[in-house]
């Protein structure tokens, strides 16, 4: 349902596109793709159901379920790819650019250091490094425009919402 | 009558009606601002009333979701952009007044449409809920597993452009609702041994992950543009021609948008669309669609609207979720111990009737703040995405971390941020997972409790009228289109 207001609208999404057309993944790729990653899950409910252990008085045990849904998704995935096949959609799918890698690799940073910086640090960091990709001003304005957002944001969730936001190893030096 | 008298009467407290107020607000700022949706508005906002007692949370949400719904019409009308996906079809009549330099007035039309809608999905809600909530009362576990089961076909079907997708994915989201301890038997599946997946996973992360964080991945690989206004609006009262020209669309696609809200899994974009194709049905000058004309704006806007109070009739009587909205409003409630369906009725009454009554306000605010302070909304459209997006994803992660004060609930949310993006990029809607999680422990639970019943016997849900209807109608909605799709081939050939 959710579908992404935005794309036929963006004019540098469209230069993106016609710019880089050649490598990318066709939709019918990307579906035979999906349609395999959704078989590996119903095959791998379909084994680990299986060893689930019986409980004797009961018919329809803690299996039950999760076996006719592993089974269905296995059918479902199925009947994807086979569909996938037969229309045979060409139109280009982009998945990934140079600055989605960085931000995956930031937010692994992100999610390492997380605990251990505490919250603050590490929301200054990944707020700089997201804004610059997306096109903001000079680093001094964003590491303004980055400090001020971590500190509000801290500050309406530590003092007005109580959740107590983590420090890490600067736990008690503020 | 006595007890929405009473409803009212606790509504008129300050503290809700500036809460309402606060949450219209904010839900139209956050629906004006093309690429945050009011899905992801209430998702993000749902942990800032954690500390809020049941009441007043579920109130600003509430007056998110009605305000975001209405805001997505203004950058549709005035940058060609729908603000949200609801209001995609409020382009193509919308924008042509801006071009002709009368933004304001289709502001002025979608406001009051707007409010006319969700005003007539109010009262709907108002009159309708407590009759099916009696009715419902009658349900043992094999109707409840019926209406589940009806419930995950329909989303399935209606909510993806593919319906083996749409099942696909319903399924995946069943499943992740089997994870942690069975409730039945105490049994651990697909734990991994894990203490943290003990309870499963739980569904605000899920929710924040597959609705916010595609957003901000889609705009970090096309690049964020600009948005800037150059039309000054103005008048945004209509004239009482405008008012005349208006009214019929309006209510006939507010009742439309009401009953499209209260099916499982439909939500606001499906309601704008259908109600625009039938507004130009009905019209004696069809062809004037799309050249920027008062109905093809307040169809939409009616039905979008209307959605709101329709999506939670289902919700609040059944317990199923009328649309993605819904099911993070179900999860703002269960957070705080109540359990939405004929139960809450019972005992729950008065924050029954308070929420009708706030659903009620929240329109009229949302009328009286679309007419006096639009000026300021439109300037919202032009806020740069480059700083926006950005701190959407901090609140993401505070939000998720929030809830049980766990980092393990960040990392879930982040993982569903990278699979609700690659769903995205393959027409996956990520609705059918959230609504399943909700319907699968309901499913499943009751399946097996009617089962142990009936002594294994499957024809206990057979022999019920209701379930037998339900599952009648669940089997309906996947074979029908296959039907139809073989017939049109055999045509064809």
């Amino acid at each position: 349902m959710e579908h992404h207001p935005l794309d036929s609208y963006t004019r540098l999404s469209r230069e993106r596109c016609t710019m880089t057309a050649k490598r990318h993944t066709t939709k019918k790729q990307a579906d035979l793709i999906a349609a395999g990653i959704l078989l590996i899950l119903g095959i791998y409910v379909s084994i680990e159901v299986s060893g689930f252990k019986k409980i004797a008085s009961l018919d329809i045990g803690p299996a039950f379920f999760p076996k006719v849904l592993g089974g269905l998704l296995i059918v479902f995935s199925i009947l994807l790819a086979l569909q996938t096949v037969k229309n045979n959609n060409q139109e280009p799918v982009e998945f990934m650019n140079r600055n989605l890698w960085i931000v995956f690799i930031v937010v692994g940073i992100f999610s390492i250091v997380f605990n251990l910086i505490g919250f603050v640090f590490s929301s200054i960091m990944i707020l700089m490094v997201l804004m610059k990709l997306m096109g903001a001003g000079t680093w001094k304005k964003t590491l303004f425009v980055s400090t001020i957002t971590t500190l509000i944001i801290y500050g309406v969730f530590d003092y007005f919402l109580h959740v107590p936001l983590p420090w890490g190893i600067f736990e008690g030096l503020f | 009558m006595d007890n929405l008298l009473i409803g009212l009467a606790n509504i008129m407290n300050l503290k809700y009606i500036l809460l309402i107020m606060a949450g219209v607000a904010g839900g139209i700022s956050i629906g004006s601002l093309p690429g945050l949706t009011a899905t992801m508005g209430v998702a993000l906002l749902l942990p800032v009333t954690f500390g809020m007692e049941a009441t007043s949370g579920f109130l600003i949400l509430i007056g998110i979701y009605v305000g975001a719904v209405y805001g997505g019409s203004v950058a549709a009308i005035l940058v060609r952009t729908p603000g949200t996906p609801a209001a995609a079809a409020t382009v193509f009549d919308g924008n042509e007044f801006a071009k002709r330099g009368e933004g304001g007035r289709a502001i002025g039309i979608s406001t009051t449409s707007s409010a006319i809608g969700g005003i007539i999905s109010a009262l709907m809600l108002i009159f309708v809920s407590p009759y099916l909530a009696n009715f419902a009362l009658k349900f043992s576990s094999a109707e409840y597993f019926a209406l589940a089961f009806f419930g995950l076909t329909i989303i399935a079907s209606i909510s993806a452009k593919s319906l083996v997708k749409g099942l696909a994915v319903g399924m995946v989201g069943l499943l992740i609702s089997c994870i942690g301890l069975d409730p039945m038997t105490g049994y651990s599946r697909f734990t991994f041994g894990s203490y943290y997946l003990f309870s499963g996973f739980s569904l605000i992360p899920v929710m924040i992950g597959l609705f916010a964080m595609p957003q901000i991945y889609n705009s970090i690989l096309e690049g964020v543009s600009e948005f800037h206004i150059k039309q000054h609006v103005t008048r945004v009262l209509p004239t009482k021609a405008d008012m005349k020209l208006m009214l019929p669309t309006a209510i006939r696609s507010g009742f439309l948008g009401t009953f499209i809200g209260s099916i499982p899994g439909a939500g606001a974009d499906i309601a704008a669309f259908t109600a625009y194709n039938e507004a130009k049905r009905w019209s004696k000058h069809p062809e004037k669609f799309g050249t920027g004309i008062v109905e093809g704006v307040a169809a939409p806007e009616a039905a979008n609207n209307g959605v709101t109070g329709g999506a939670l009739i289902p919700l609040l009587t059944l317990g199923v979720p009328g649309d993605a909205v819904a099911a993070i409003l179900l999860g703002a409630l269960t957070l705080q111990g109540l359990q939405p369906g004929p139960i809450l009725f019972r005992d729950h009454i008065e924050l029954v009737y308070t929420i009708f009554a706030g659903v009620l306000v929240a329109n009229i605010f949302m009328f009286i703040m679309g007419i006096l302070g639009i000026r300021l909304f439109t300037k919202v459209v032009s806020v740069p995405k480059y700083y926006l997006m950005p701190t959407i994803f901090i609140l993401c992660v505070v939000g998720s971390y929030a809830i049980n004060n766990s980092f393990f609930d960040v990392l879930v949310m982040m993982g569903f941020g990278i699979v609700g993006y690659f769903m995205q990029k393959v027409d996956m809607s990520a609705s059918p997972i959230v609504l399943a999680m909700i319907l699968g422990p309901m499913a499943e639970e009751n399946l097996r409790k009617a089962l142990v019943m009936s002594e294994g016997s499957a024809s206990i849900f057979l022999t019920s009228p209701i379930s037998l209807f339900f599952i009648v109608a669940a089997v309906g909605t996947v074979v029908w289109p296959m039907m139809k799709a073989m017939m049109n081939r055999n045509k064809e050939n």
